[in-house]
């Protein structure tokens, strides 16, 4: 059976106050894929991923999501997304527990708070992750690497066919970041959950990912086989050093 | 004098139905507001409630329904401002405001009509609560509280992290307008028990409690509105046994009981 088509970009120009980000770019995410992006700051990674998902509208060019045009897509319930900073740049003071928050991901539609099935998909979400225990403890309480798992489980709680993540690791430690990769690549593989991410983190995107989308030059390249990429010349273009990961 | 005398009096029957009406709507949406960072937006909403109060006295229909429709005016008008200024949103909240006094002032000077309802509307009062205006604060309130109970969930998502509210697939825009007129509803509404002058902080300082002993957002929401009750109650009993502005009363009870929790955190704090 042909998989679906999870996104599709064609011929996509963006621009922040003129100068340009991205021009022409055009590109597919499977059903299934797991696809890691990666490039130097401000190479517009993020925007890719924003434009994707709506957050922005491109100057030209077309989007899809599951096959129908971004303008009059709606069935957001099949989209989690994870944004760039969620952990670190909220108002730790909010006085929200971890089930509120993650409740919040779990939308459908009017007087949502107060349907059972929205606890149940919570405490799905919090076990999926493994922070089932946390689920009473004030979100701002938490290490960043909980708190990333929490907003993770957040965007989970309505079982989406696609996770969209914006830099999920960034301001948490090593093995925090190790263990939410690892955690990503299992929902991929056991869950069938089709994975975007941006990261900065190449060491990770290489061991985790099933394809790697280098953003430079206003441009995007899908490397569709990553076992044929080399990983240390991908590195010295993008400028990154794999000793940052240690 | 006990709490059954007092409420022998139908006059005082009808401002404590109006204050705990008030308390809790204030306190709820009070907290929104302030997790949202628009503590202010009650100050200006209460301020242009004087635009329609005047513009009841000048154009001859009551001053209440002028307050309620001018809040709403003003609420519209800032969120149409923001979108103009998207990184000064302040600045939408100094017009409006500025604007309606404004309009308040010059309808008032040309009227020459500075009288004791006006008066009431600036400091609140408890005489001033007429029948009609506890069957309107009865409905709005209605309104307003199953909008919310309704609402709960994008409300609270909107004023946590809008960016994944509109992912999750919520209206942010509409909700947005839809909280903001609300709140404009409630600050009318509780012009009428603590005035114009002293809304905004029925709808800050019981939040500011909530947000000092609650461990959840529902738990928050408890302490806010419990704060509130507490003090338009008490308040209430006190203006009357004491002939004091009851506005005033009730926004020092909740300084007072604010005062009380900062004081024992931070003695905790200082022991730690």
């Amino acid at each position: 059976m042909d998989k679906i088509e999870v996104a599709r970009m064609e011929g996509v120009y963006f621009s922040y106050n003129g100068r340009p980000v991205l021009e022409g770019v055009s590109l597919k995410v499977m059903e299934g894929d797991f696809l890691a992006l990666i490039g130097p700051n401000g190479s517009g990674k993020s925007t890719l991923l924003k434009l994707m998902l709506g957050l922005l509208k491109p100057l030209q060019g077309r989007i899809w999501l599951f096959g129908q045009n971004l303008d009059s897509f709606r069935r957001w319930d099949m989209v989690g997304y994870l944004p760039q900073h969620a952990a670190a740049a909220f108002n730790p003071a909010f006085p929200a527990t971890v089930e509120e928050v993650v409740a919040s991901g779990y939308y459908k539609g009017w007087g949502s708070l107060w349907r059972q099935e929205v606890k149940e998909a919570v405490f799905w979400a919090l076990e999926l992750v493994g922070i089932r225990d946390l689920a009473y403890r004030r979100i701002g309480e938490l290490s960043g690497g909980q708190r990333q798992k929490a907003f993770l489980a957040r965007a989970l709680a309505k079982r989406p066919r696609a996770l969209f993540l914006d830099e999920p690791t960034t301001g948490i430690d090593v093995s925090s970041k190790e263990e939410f990769f690892r955690l990503l690549e299992k929902l991929n593989r056991e869950q069938g959950l089709t994975i975007v991410v941006v990261t900065h983190d190449i060491g990770e995107a290489f061991s985790r990912a099933k394809k790697i989308g280098c953003v430079r030059n206003q441009g995007v390249y899908i490397h569709e086989d990553i076992t044929e990429v080399d990983q240390e010349h991908i590195a010295e273009v993008l400028g990154y050093s794999l000793r940052r990961r240690c | 004098m006990g709490l059954s005398y007092i409420l022998s009096f139908p006059f005082m029957q009808r401002a404590f139905l109006a204050g705990v009406i008030t308390a809790f709507l204030a306190a709820t949406l009070g907290l929104f507001m302030v997790l949202r960072r628009l503590s202010l937006i009650g100050d200006t909403l209460s301020h242009a409630t004087l635009a329609g109060v005047a513009a009841g006295m000048f154009f001859g229909f009551y001053p209440f329904y002028g307050a309620i429709a001018a809040a709403a005016l003003a609420a519209l008008i800032i969120e149409g401002i923001r979108r103009f200024f998207p990184r000064y949103a302040e600045i939408s909240l100094a017009i409006v405001m500025s604007t309606f006094v404004a309009l308040a002032v010059v309808m008032i000077s040309l009227k020459k009509a500075f009288n004791a309802d006006l008066f009431s509307f600036l400091f609140g009062s408890l005489i001033a609560v007429a029948p009609q205006d506890v069957v309107v604060m009865g409905m709005a309130g209605l309104v307003v509280l199953g909008s919310t109970l309704l609402f709960f969930q994008e409300f609270f998502s909107i004023s946590f992290d809008e960016e994944a509210a509109r992912l999750a697939g919520m209206p942010v825009d509409s909700l947005n307008i839809y909280l903001t007129l609300l709140t404009a509803v409630t600050v009318a509404l509780a012009v009428r028990i603590v005035g114009t002058l002293l809304v905004a902080a029925l709808m800050v300082l019981p939040p500011a409690v909530g947000l000092q002993l609650g461990n959840s957002f529902k738990g928050a929401l408890a302490f806010s509105v419990a704060t509130a009750l507490f003090a338009v109650v008490v308040g209430l009993y006190l203006s009357f046994i004491f002939d004091l502005a009851p506005g005033g009363t009730i926004v020092l009870l909740c300084a007072f009981i604010l005062s009380i929790v900062l004081g024992i955190k931070g003695v905790k704090g200082t022991w730690r």
